[in-house]
């Protein structure tokens, strides 16, 4: 009986190896599905932009794998770095990113120890908006300073990142005021919680709270960004023009992938996101109707990019004593 | 042994405890800090774990005879819960498992399931070798199927590429 | 009414054959994802929903929606027949489903969860077509100290009632709380209890803790010798022994109705979710039902109870995503990537820019419901065939299962490992009568309760008052401790009579 369950193995295996021939003739990456990291839960701008381009690569067949969003929040994005990190192979893992998680890198110290991220490419400029709820008594940005100043930290600002931190800590140094701030997981959730007043103000970006503002659920006090924004946030003023010029942000959106990533790996997914950017629904459901503008970087143009930008980033953040 | 699992959640709570309160903090500039729900669950084990501890110390005084503990999950296995053979027969999943890991890893997930189920049918259940293989092939099929073909999960390749 | 005429205009569109058909292979494919352990709803979904996108919206949407409850429906089965919950509302499930199958009634049990499910969902969606965006609003009442309130009454209710010694059962739940700390703070991106390990710097998963601690500490007492914990059916179990008669029917009807009601409520409120909803029903019934005395115990109120109100809770999670354009869960999260793919962004403007849109979602789920319950229904007889397989066999299924399962939750070797080391924490921890499903909410449900708790302090710089200054907080710990202390009030009373004979 022994020998015959020992032929059975030998059987198991022969057939293995012959799959194995088989198999190994067609393995061009991707071979396996691909994971999308959002560092930030569900309903959040990462997130939002994230299931957007699932969705248009698997609709135009961009690729021939199953791409998977995987949502990871907490930590301002360094729950989600250290899920990419854990990863043993780096070519099957991309996450999405912003200027914000970069400034979280160096403040949480998510960065892999094994190295700098695989810069993949940059996808859009995207604009940051101070948020007030519909039937709050502050109509504009100036209502709001009057009563933060006759009632110091008594009213909160719901932020989801360090960069929406760093905003907030800007304007409290420039106005000299003090404002207090709560930490959520993501944009959603602080929409819930300025909708139902327990919270008084909140950092978006405009396409995290598009839809509120033109359900006139929500009211946007001011624009961290150069000029006006376009419709529907085209009443709020610059912080330039309410006489604050030191407080402009813009951030970028971006797709990276985890330390030490195939070169192969990195080219192939820049022209797959170069695709995705050049689509009519990228374009009209996500540029145009989320307000964001459009810049899209390949891999090596972005890596210079990002360089430039961290280091801007970080030296705001050390000159607020935020790092 | 349920003097020595009390033990265990007093050392690991008061670990907590001391990293909460020393490393994470808290409360940080008048806020909760990361230490804050830990501290507080650490306390709350602790106390809890020490009552344990008490009133297992106590039974075992009652009555030294009888080790048995009073609960016991499943009544049936009590009768000869102390022989060595008992105690580590349960542990022999684990073991398989352990196996099984290093199995995936270097052979791949069909062979490496081939080989748990027949193995495990054939020597531990004690089939007759042509049953043991007749039950192994459809749960190498089932999970072939379904995880590798239909929902993708990609585990790792071994010495044979899939 | 207005909203009736546009609901009826939904359903003339859903009736066509296509639409139907659609629907059922929606319900079938999701009761199959749901019944794998390992992958949940939120995988399932997002693995489906390509598919949808070469159809028409309108059926892409009715088959979504028949994916969604189909996994709602799905996660009972693994939980019933091998005591792996197939996602974490399936947990209170498994308590009172695997205890009928070790009485060989496996398909009471299925029945019962069948039934309850579409209780649940049907009522979820009655009141989402007559209320909608008002429901949203009394959700938006919840805010980080009332969330906090709402799970502080879930967490210490778990140790309380789950098992015999509350003692061992509040343990067992600080023990999932610590667990729960392991990895990256929410709250400040500080890595905590990593033990400088990259795996647990990302924190501990949950459903290979689940898998353990349920299905694989299942297998370790399989292998004693003389355990009973899977009997083997000697006869064959025939369909007709499944189906309720008339009077079990009527005892699980006012549990799931109850339930169903309370789920909902908590399907709605940010951030709660079908867990919560489950475990509180769960303990509502063990503490106003008929038959409490036999929860746990193998009781159809059990599964009814947890069931009918994660059903609930999932269409609940659909009212904020409506009305507002905010997930109320992941998988919600999900449907929202695939609206936004149609050109549809979910707003309060939603029901006025696009009617036949919501109302055909709306009565798709009317739809999508009643075909699980038939697909659900047919399924049956195939499962219990499944249980006929011997234990001898049974055994290395499940922990081959166990082993696939918890790897393909994150694809990492690190969750097996820790799965089989929950599983041998799990076989102990039952023998010296601590209780297992406590450490399981108790981890789930405390990284939400962290961070409301610190939330609302933050909000309010540092003041505990905070909790005691907003009524419905206040309501809910009043509650919560008129709950702890009414048992040893009654004993005290019980002590002082006595003493007077």
């Amino acid at each position: 009986m022994k020998r015959i369950s020992v032929l059975f193995l030998c059987l198991i295996v022969g057939i293995g190896s012959l799959f194995a021939a088989a198999q190994a003739e067609q393995a061009t990456y991707p071979d396996q599905p691909i994971e999308l990291v959002v560092p930030a839960s569900a309903g959040g701008g990462s997130d939002i932009m994230a299931r957007l381009i699932v969705d248009i690569i698997q609709k135009n067949n961009f690729s021939s794998q199953t791409i998977m969003v995987v949502n990871k929040p907490g930590g301002s994005s360094a729950a989600g770095h250290s899920y990419v990190n854990s990863k043993p192979n780096p070519n099957y893992t991309l996450f999405t990113a912003n200027t914000a998680h970069v400034l979280s890198m160096n403040i949480n110290k998510s960065k892999s120890p094994k190295g700098e991220f695989t810069m993949i490419a940059n996808l859009a400029m995207d604009n940051v908006v101070f948020v007030t709820s519909a039937d709050s008594p502050y109509k504009t940005f100036d209502d709001a300073l009057a009563a933060i100043k006759a009632n110091p930290k008594a009213l909160t600002v719901g932020t989801a990142d360090n960069l929406d931190k760093l905003c907030v800590v800007q304007i409290n140094q420039e106005a000299g005021v003090d404002f207090n701030t709560v930490y959520f997981n993501s944009a959603g959730e602080i929409s819930t919680a300025l909708l139902g007043n327990h919270v008084e103000f909140g950092i978006f970006n405009p396409g995290e709270c598009i839809g509120l503002v033109e359900g006139g659920k929500l009211r946007v006090l001011a624009a961290f960004s150069p000029t006006r924004l376009a419709a529907p946030f085209e009443a709020a003023p610059t912080f330039a023009e309410l006489g604050y010029p030191g407080v402009e942000f813009q951030m970028s959106r971006s797709i990276m992938a985890g330390a030490g990533m195939s070169r192969e790996a990195q080219l192939y997914w820049s022209d797959v996101m170069e695709k995705v950017c050049a689509t009519d629904e990228w374009k009209q459901n996500y540029i145009e109707k989320d307000g964001l503008e459009d810049l899209f970087l390949n891999a090596d143009d972005f890596t210079k990019f990002n360089t430039e930008s961290e280091r801007k980033i970080v030296e705001a953040a050390k000159s607020i004593g935020l790092l | 042994m349920e003097i020595l699992l009390a033990l265990v959640f007093m050392t690991v709570s008061g670990y907590w405890l001391q990293q909460g309160l020393a490393v994470y903090g808290f409360y940080v500039d008048g806020k909760p800090g990361s230490g804050f729900i830990p501290v507080l669950f650490s306390i709350l084990v602790m106390i809890l774990s020490a009552i344990a501890l008490v009133r297992a110390v106590r039974t075992k005084r009652a009555a030294p005879s009888k080790a048995t503990p009073a609960g016991d999950a499943s009544p049936t296995v009590s009768a000869d819960i102390d022989s060595w053979k008992t105690r580590l027969q349960p542990l022999i999943p684990a073991a398989i498992a352990i196996v099984g890991i290093y199995a995936i890893t270097y052979l791949g997930v069909v062979v490496a399931v081939a080989l748990i189920a027949f193995c495990w049918v054939r020597f531990l259940s004690h089939y007759t070798v042509v049953r043991s293989f007749l039950f192994s092939v459809p749960i190498v099929l089932f999970i072939y199927v379904v995880f590798v073909w239909w929902l993708r999960v990609p585990f790792p390749r071994g010495v044979f590429g899939f | 009414m207005n909203n009736f005429e546009l609901l009826f205009q939904g359903f003339t569109v859903a009736f066509a054959l296509p639409n139907l058909i659609a629907a059922l292979l929606g319900g079938i494919l999701g009761i199959v994802v749901g019944a794998m352990p390992g992958i949940g709803a939120v995988t399932g979904v997002s693995l489906l929903l390509p598919m949808t996108f070469k159809l028409n919206p309108t059926t892409g949407i009715i088959m979504l929606a028949g994916i969604y409850y189909g996994n709602m429906y799905g996660g009972a089965y693994s939980a019933t027949l091998m005591n792996i919950p197939g996602d974490s509302p399936a947990v209170m499930t498994a308590l009172d489903g695997y205890e009928l199958t070790k009485q060989g009634k496996p398909g009471k049990s299925l029945f019962a969860g069948n039934v309850a499910s579409f209780i649940g969902g049907s009522i979820g969606i009655i009141f989402l077509t007559i209320f909608g965006p008002l429901l949203a609003e009394v959700g938006l009442k919840f805010g980080p100290a009332e969330v906090a309130a709402l799970i502080f009454l879930a967490l210490t209710s778990i140790g309380w009632l789950l098992g015999d010694d509350p003692v061992k059962g509040l343990i067992a739940s600080g023990i999932g709380v610590l667990l729960s700390t392991i990895g990256i703070d929410g709250a400040s991106g500080l890595p905590r209890f990593s033990f400088g390990n990259m795996n647990l710097i990302s924190g501990i998963s949950f459903i290979p803790l689940v898998i353990g601690m349920f299905g694989f500490s299942q297998v370790m007492e399989m292998m004693q010798p003389g355990s009973s914990t899977h009997a083997e059916p000697a006869k064959r179990l025939t369909l007709r022994e499944s189906f309720l008669d008339r009077s079990e029917m009527k005892r699980i009807l006012m549990p799931s109705l109850r339930s169903a009601l309370l789920g909902n409520f908590i399907g709605f409120l940010p951030g709660a979710g079908g867990t919560t909803g489950s475990f509180l029903a769960y303990v509502m019934e063990k503490k106003v039902g008929k038959n409490r005395a036999q929860m746990g115990k193998g009781a159809i109120e059990g599964v009814a109870a947890s069931e009918a109100a994660n059903n609930a809770a999932a269409v609940g999670a659909f009212v904020p995503l409506l009305s507002l354009g905010i997930p109320g869960s992941a998988t919600t999260a999900v449907l929202l990537g695939g609206l936004m793919m149609w050109g549809l962004r979910p707003g309060p403007l939603l029901f006025e820019s696009d009617p036949t849109f919501v109302w055909g979602l709306i009565s798709s789920m009317y739809i999508g419901n009643l075909v699980c319950l038939v697909a659900g229904m047919a399924i049956i007889p195939f499962l219990m065939s499944f249980l006929r397989i011997p234990t001898k066999i049974m055994a290395p299924i499940i922990v081959i299962i166990c082993i696939v399962g918890s790897y393909s939750v994150n694809n990492n070797m690190f969750d097996v490992w820790f799965m089989i080391f929950a599983g041998i924490g799990a076989f102990y921890l039952k023998r010296y009568a601590f209780p297992i499903p406590p450490v399981l909410l108790a981890f789930v449900l405390a990284p939400r309760f962290e961070i409301s708790v610190r939330q609302a302090l933050s909000i309010s710089n540092g003041n505990a008052m905070v909790f005691l200054q907003k009524p419905i907080a206040l309501g809910l710990l009043l509650f919560t401790f008129a709950l702890l202390l009414a048992p040893v009030v009654m004993k005290i009373v019980a002590k002082i009579k006595k003493s007077y004979k």
